[in-house]
């Protein structure tokens, strides 16, 4: 059984047109989903759908058993639904990093000795388990953005969402990131990212594209970044492996198609 | 209007003890007019504390060396900043963050009045009407809108637009397409080229995106713990392991693929932009009699 089910949601702001327009997917124990999409096509509202941050105005959100639609259900699905933002300076709030990892658990009435393994546990996730009386405003970005996903960790999630939680680092940072996220997914965390880099998308188990409120494209990465005319229509593009690939079998090589990481690139240059 | 760094220093803090930090160290560096100069490095790496110092954000520290903008010697302490300020305009990281006004007609001839205190109505809204146009978007469809009714990339070439409605002879630019989705950046980017061919003189970029840098940069420097440690075309940068290494960075995609096709053979001599290396690596597998 899937631990998430988006069955048919919609979500308006106000009055304003429909921000998602029936979204219908599933994410499976330890899978890791990538959400894409163009600036405005309803990507983080989805995001903030998904942990009761917003209600669905139609359809429901189910999280392990808990619908949205129960309102006795929000803390539940909170507990099992963790969120990462963009940036790490708006999600960091005390001056050591034990006390931010703490500051969950303890809203919770966590108890105290429990605290403590849940710490070492979350630092451990995320790699950081040197830094725990560290001060987080002197870390690098992408060690700070590990310290708020330790946060959120620490609450035991089932599923961690990234709302764009790389945008703001440097290629250290998001390579630190990419390792967290393959280290949770081994651990059987779902990991729903959305992202605009589409090199991120490609090593998710499944990519969803949103066009306007509605599910445009989904599949495995390889099924939806093929579909290159598509992407274009949608304000998107193919990973750049897939670009220069495509501009070689236009000089006339013999490159096969579908191709989206520099590993299959390499790949099919030696076969020529 | 060339920049010209001699021996620049510069230290955060620097009467506080254990929280003192140099951030710049003997930086020298000329970025020549007319250059789209990439500003690259690490988090961390004194890259933005450099460029602030451009258009006098951060003065340069008694002792810390020279900075010519041009005509004007930031040492001396009757440079004039706001003349300056109108010549080097500055886009920091998300500038639709800093988007303020009712409209985006206002928004964008704020930094214009500022500039310009006497100038007449008439002439502020030629110039904004300019600006708009300048950077694809249509002065009668969005003048009157709130800028928070815009699109991501609406709202950056608003930003943008508020920036070069002071007609800057240098475009500072901290991650200019971070946060934009593919479509987005693709325009952005070559919005920034249209701009550098018809209405900017020198663009200096920082960023972290090597693939960015590869595909529009003319030069770059390398920045690492405070100090310039290479500079050279986007070539030279990254066909030298040592400088990568050193750095921490990336190769943009090009550049790695070209390392390992010359670990099997292959030998492609491309400038790293995605068009030259394409074409390069096509004529190679020809003449390596690799093509079936």
């Amino acid at each position: 059984m899937p631990i998430l089910e988006v069955k048919n949601v919609s979500f308006s702001y106000g009055q304003n047109e429909k921000a998602l327009k029936g979204v219908s997917f599933s994410v499976e124990k330890g899978e890791f989903v990538a959400i894409i999409g163009h600036n405005g096509s309803g990507k983080s509202t989805l995001a903030k759908l998904l942990n009761g941050l917003l209600k669905p105005t139609g359809g429901e959100v189910v999280v392990d058993g808990f619908s949205s639609n129960d309102k006795n259900a929000v803390f539940e699905i909170r507990k099992r639904v963790g969120m990462v933002f963009q940036n790490p300076d708006n999600q960091l709030i005390a001056s050591i990093v034990e006390d931010d990892i703490a500051f969950g658990p303890e809203n919770l009435g966590v108890p105290r000795e429990e605290i403590g393994k849940r710490i070492d546990f979350a630092l451990k996730a995320v790699g950081m388990e040197n830094f725990r009386k560290a001060t987080p405003e002197r870390l690098s970005g992408g060690q700070k953005q590990r310290i708020a996903i330790a946060g959120v960790l620490a609450l035991k999630p089932q599923i961690l969402v990234l709302d764009e939680s790389t945008a703001m680092l440097d290629p250290q940072g998001r390579k630190e990131i990419a390792a967290v996220v393959e280290n949770l997914r081994k651990s059987g965390v779902s990991v729903i990212a959305i992202t605009h880099y589409m090199d991120e998308a490609v090593k998710a188990d499944k990519v969803l594209v949103l066009d306007r409120g509605v599910v445009a494209l989904s599949g495995t990465p390889k099924k939806v970044f093929s579909q290159k005319a598509a992407l274009d229509a949608l304000g998107l593009e193919q990973p750049l492996a897939g670009i220069i690939a495509d501009k070689l079998r236009a000089q006339g090589l013999n490159i096969p198609e579908n191709i989206i990481t520099e590993e299959e690139l390499l790949g099919a240059l030696w076969t020529l | 209007m060339d920049v010209v760094a001699e021996n620049l220093n510069f230290t955060y803090s620097p009467k506080t003890k254990g929280l003192s930090f140099r951030a710049l160290q003997n930086v020298n560096l000329t970025i020549k007019s007319g250059e789209i100069f990439g500003i690259i490095g690490k988090t961390g790496s004194g890259k933005s504390t450099f460029v602030q110092h451009i258009n006098g954000l951060i003065k340069v520290q008694k002792g810390g060396g020279a900075l010519k903008v041009g005509d004007y010697d930031l040492t001396d302490k009757k440079c004039d900043y706001k003349s300056l300020r109108a010549k080097v305009g500055m886009m920091f990281q998300y500038p639709e963050h800093q988007l303020f006004a009712e409209t985006v007609a206002e928004d964008v001839a704020f930094a214009l009045k500022n500039f310009a205190k006497d100038i007449s109505a008439e002439e502020i809204s030629v110039r904004v009407k300019e600006a708009l146009s300048t950077v694809g978007l249509d002065y009668n469809e969005v003048k009157d809108k709130s800028p928070f009714d815009l699109s991501g990339g609406q709202k950056r070439r608003v930003a943008i637009a508020g920036v070069i409605v002071a007609k800057p002879e240098i475009l500072v630019l901290d991650e200019p397409a971070a946060g934009l989705d593919p479509k987005g950046k693709r325009e952005f980017l070559e919005l920034l080229l249209k701009l550098h061919k018809d209405f900017v003189k020198t663009i200096i970029i920082v960023s972290h995106d090597m693939n960015l840098v590869a595909e529009y940069c003319t030069r770059a420097a390398v920045f690492s713990g405070g100090k310039i440690i290479a500079t050279g075309t986007p070539k030279e940068i990254f066909s030298d392991r040592n400088i990568i290494e050193k750095s921490g960075l990336d190769l943009p995609l090009t550049a790695a693929l070209t390392e390992k096709l010359k670990s099997k053979g292959i030998i492609t001599d491309s400038d790293f932009t995605v068009e030259d290396f394409t074409e390069k690596l096509v004529v190679a597998l020809k003449n390596g009699g690799k093509i079936r």
